[in-house]
């Protein structure tokens, strides 16, 4: 019987998390249009989320290109197959590593920020105060966020899966030996603009997800210091698990499109 | 009226904290919202400011009923209304004077209209010095009065206080008392204040409401106020305790 009322709350709980997150798109949608458009606060958001995460997305596209490369030689050498590794890395960085990795990094990286400053102002009354000032915080708060992430998304997927797809190259071409000829060949024959579209049209969404969850998790925390915690892990943890699961779907979704 | 009061309801989680409160306030008036702690006081400054909605009843501001408005229709009501939060609920990311300048900012005022409005204010709550200090360097009594400048700046119709004095020194109690009179006498605003000090309201009260079990249960001068025979009243007034505590020596 406790299970059962548990699982039943736990099961409320996301049916109102859901549905917070749809209204809080409409309202961020909404605003976007209704309201002036704050170039400050938007360009603060570019340069926090675009640039300052520029060094880990890097890093996550390297060196996952550069083991996804080796793995796969690893392999394909046995089979004499080396001049598809290029090919499968490239693919492989810009359909789903890029996007999915990047993503997940930017949870972590922004979304828990986000959901822990949002959370910090309503627990401190600064999101009230706003409110008392006239000031509608969804337009102020979110939408800079929004549409900061909408922007640097698809730029932040590009670097991870460019830099993954260079150093795959250069550990199969200067480490494993494969002919690099052969290794750009296939790799430019085997990756179209759709594999490039796939990429960007998950990153965008992506930067959907992650900001409204992030975004949902903070404006509604608990009032008290463990709540901003909450918010700061739950943000990380729900949107990272949504990207996983959402993944899933666009890219059967996306092969269907794109097929 | 300025404001009125009609009735009106909260419920809180499983609590009822306002059982049918029915206040009117006039304008230019100077009152003083006491209670018990959790007798809904702050909860009230919240329904006026329409930060939350009441369960049932009416809050009228002049001649709008502001329970049905829609938060994108209150916004140019709160533009005649200046709250200051219990805690001073400053922007930790900007410095004093963007704190202060922030209203006037947002009504897109001429920078230089903005330079002179905001050195004037902060020179008059003596805050001149600390305008690029960030609130976290600030001390109780300085962010109480930047969340004050902040409030006032833009010359609300209507200012409301939640605790102005909580957590400051007597001194510190004095200087914000002063300057709520003060502010009230040159501004001509209705002044709503809620507070435990007995001594700002002996001091400058012109209404006292005191709210008690959900409701307003008595409204008076600070005179009848203090005077009162009332056993709820004088025990709130005297600090008299109808049962000690358990555990209490």
């Amino acid at each position: 019987m406790k299970f059962l009322r548990h699982f039943g709350s736990e099961c409320r709980a996301l049916f109102e998390a859901t549905g917070g997150i749809y209204f809080l798109f409409v309202d961020v949608a909404g605003s976007i249009f209704r309201y002036r458009f704050r170039w400050g606060l938007f360009l603060e958001q570019i340069i926090r989320i675009g640039i300052r995460s520029q060094a880990i997305v890097l890093i996550t596209g390297a060196f996952t290109g550069a083991v996804f490369a080796a793995q796969t030689q690893f392999r394909f050498g046995k089979l004499g197959m080396s001049s598809a590794t290029g090919p499968v890395v490239s693919i492989s960085m810009l359909r789903e590593l890029g996007p999915v990795l990047c993503a997940l990094m930017l949870s972590g990286r922004v979304g828990s920020a986000m959901a822990a400053e949002l959370s910090t102002m309503r627990v401190t009354e600064q999101i009230d105060a706003l409110r008392a000032l006239a000031v509608y915080p969804i337009e102020y708060l979110i939408v800079p966020r929004f549409l900061g992430m909408l922007v640097s998304m698809p730029f932040l997927v590009a670097l991870t899966s460019g830099m993954g797809i260079f150093l795959g190259w250069a550990v199969s071409v200067l480490l494993l030996g494969v002919e690099p000829a052969f290794y750009w060949e296939n790799t430019v024959k085997f990756t179209g603009a759709k594999d490039i579209w796939m990429g960007e049209i998950k990153a965008l969404f992506f930067a959907v997800i992650i900001v409204l969850i992030s975004c949902q998790r903070g404006i509604h925390c608990r009032l008290s210091a463990e709540g901003v915690g909450i918010a700061a892990t739950e943000a990380m943890v729900f949107s990272s698990i949504t990207v996983l699961i959402s993944n899933f779907f666009f890219s059967f979704l996306m092969n269907f499109v794109f097929s | 009226m300025m404001l009125r009061l009609v009735e009106v309801t909260k419920i809180l989680g499983t609590q009822q904290v306002l059982k049918g409160v029915n206040l009117e306030v006039a304008p230019g008036e100077r009152l003083f919202i006491v209670g018990r702690s959790g007798a809904g006081k702050s909860v009230l400054l919240r329904l006026i400011l329409g930060l939350i909605k009441p369960d049932s009843g009416e809050i009228w501001y002049g001649e709008t009923n502001l329970v049905p408005l829609r938060e994108r229709d209150l916004a140019p009501l709160r533009r005649e209304m200046g709250m200051v939060f219990q805690n001073g609920a400053l922007f930790d990311f900007m410095n004093v004077e963007d704190n202060v300048s922030f209203v006037l900012r947002e009504r897109r005022r001429p920078e230089s209209e903005v330079g002179q409005q905001v050195s004037r204010i902060l020179e008059r709550l003596f805050l001149k010095g600390h305008e690029k200090k960030m609130p976290a360097e600030l001390s109780g009594g300085m962010r109480k009065r930047v969340a004050l400048a902040r409030a006032i700046i833009s010359r609300p119709k209507l200012i409301l206080y939640d605790e102005p004095t909580a957590g400051l020194d007597p001194i510190g109690t004095t200087e914000i008392t002063d300057l709520i009179r003060c502010l009230n006498e040159e501004f001509g605003a209705t002044t709503i204040v809620v507070t435990h000090d007995m001594r700002s309201v002996e001091q400058i009260a012109q209404q006292v409401a005191f709210l008690h079990a959900g409701r307003i249960h008595k409204v008076g001068s600070p005179e009848q106020f203090l005077s009162s025979e009332e056993p709820v009243v004088k025990a709130f007034v005297h600090g008299w305790v109808e049962e000690p505590a358990v555990g209490a020596c």
